[in-house]
C-alpha cells in the first residue's frame, strides 16, 4: 500500500514537472489566472527578455501576423518569421517606404519589443491636412480624374480640403488611410476636423 | 457547522473571483520583469495621447469587465487593470476607456479598455 501511494505521488510529481500550462480562456477567460509547476517557459515568463529561437531580421519592416478575428493571418512570403500579435487598432501607414502605425492619432513603428511610439513623420505633416478656408456653406467637393477635393467643416468655423485619391476599388485619404468606399463627411471630420 | 463555514468561504471566494473577468493580448513576444505591488501605474485616458516626448512601447492591451450587480465600478476595474500591468511589467496604461453596456432589465456590463506601456528606457535595460 505504501508502495503504490509512493508511485503515485512520484508519479504525480513527475507529470506535473512535464505538463504545459493550460491557458484558463476556457474558464471565464481569466486569462492572467494561469499557473506553471512545469519545467517549461510559461507564456507569462517574467525574466529577463528572451528570443524565440527561430530568425528574424533587426531592420525594418518586421511582418506581424494579426491575431484579431477581423483579420486573416498575414505573412510575408519567403520572408523569415517574427510572429507577433497585433492589433486591428493600429492601422499601418506606409511613408516614405517606412511602415507606420498609427493609434489614436499617434505613430508608432513596430520593434520587437511592442509598438515603439514616434513622432509624426514629416512627410505627413505636410501632406495630411491642407488647409484652406471655403466661404461656401457646408462640405463641398471637387473631382478630378483620379482625386477628390473634399471641404469638411473643421472647429475654427472654416473648412480643411481633404484630397482623397482613387486607390483600387478604394480611396486614400491624405494620411494614407484606406477607404474601401467613399468616406462620408462625418468621418472625415473626426481626423482632419480639428 | 465547521465543515458549513468552509464552503461558504469558498464559495464567497468564487463568487468574488468571477466578479471580474480580464483578458490580455501581448503585441510582443519579449516579457518584461513584473512591477513591485507599491508601484504607480500611471492610467491616460484615450484623450491624453502621449507624445514621442518619453519614447515608449506599447506591449500589449488588456481589458477587466464585470457586473455592476456584482459590486464591479470603474474604480476597482481600473485598480485589476493596474495590477495586470504590474504583473506584465508595464509602466503606464495608456489610451484607457471605461465603457457600459446596458442590458434589459437594469444591470450594466463595465468594461475597461487600456494599452499598457513600457518607457524605452526601461525596456532596452
Amino acid at each position: 500500500m505504501r508502495i503504490t501511494l509512493k508511485i503515485f505521488f512520484v508519479s504525480l510529481f513527475l507529470s506535473l514537472l512535464i505538463i504545459r500550462p493550460t491557458p484558463s480562456y476556457a474558464w471565464h477567460r481569466h486569462s492572467s489566472v494561469s499557473f506553471n509547476f512545469g519545467v517549461w517557459q510559461d507564456p507569462y515568463y517574467y525574466g529577463p527578455p528572451y528570443y524565440y529561437p527561430y530568425y528574424y531580421p533587426y531592420d525594418y519592416p518586421y511582418y506581424p501576423y494579426y491575431a484579431d478575428p477581423y483579420y486573416p493571418y498575414y505573412a510575408a512570403p519567403y520572408s523569415p518569421s517574427y510572429a507577433v500579435v497585433s492589433s486591428s487598432s493600429y492601422q499601418p501607414v506606409v511613408v516614405n517606404g517606412v511602415t507606420y502605425y498609427v493609434s489614436n492619432g499617434v505613430y508608432y513603428v513596430y520593434t520587437r519589443y511592442g509598438y515603439q511610439a514616434v513622432a509624426t513623420p514629416a512627410g505627413v505633416t505636410v501632406a495630411a491636412v491642407q488647409t484652406a478656408t471655403v466661404t461656401a456653406a457646408g462640405a463641398t467637393s471637387t473631382a478630378s480624374d483620379d482625386s477628390i477635393t473634399i471641404n469638411i467643416p473643421n472647429n475654427k468655423g472654416g473648412y480643411t480640403a481633404v484630397i482623397l485619391k482613387k486607390s483600387g476599388n478604394g480611396y486614400t485619404g491624405p494620411q494614407g488611410e484606406f477607404y474601401s468606399e467613399f468616406p462620408k463627411v462625418s468621418q472625415l471630420q473626426k481626423m482632419y476636423g480639428k | 457547522m465547521q465543515k458549513q463555514i468552509w464552503v461558504s468561504g469558498l464559495s464567497v471566494l468564487v463568487l468574488v473571483g468571477c466578479a471580474t473577468s480580464t483578458s490580455y493580448t501581448s503585441y510582443t513576444y519579449q516579457r518584461f520583469p513584473p512591477k513591485d505591488a507599491l508601484y504607480t501605474v500611471n492610467v491616460y485616458p484615450e484623450s491624453q495621447a502621449l507624445g514621442a516626448g518619453n519614447p515608449y512601447y506599447v506591449i500589449g492591451k488588456v481589458s477587466v469587465e464585470g457586473f455592476a450587480s456584482s459590486g464591479v465600478n470603474p474604480g476597482s476595474l481600473t485598480n485589476q487593470a493596474k495590477v495586470i500591468a504590474r504583473k506584465r511589467g508595464a509602466d503606464a496604461i495608456i489610451n484607457a476607456k471605461t465603457e457600459e453596456i446596458r442590458y434589459y432589465g437594469g444591470d450594466a456590463l463595465l468594461r475597461f479598455k487600456g494599452e499598457l506601456i513600457v518607457y524605452a528606457s526601461a525596456a532596452t535595460k
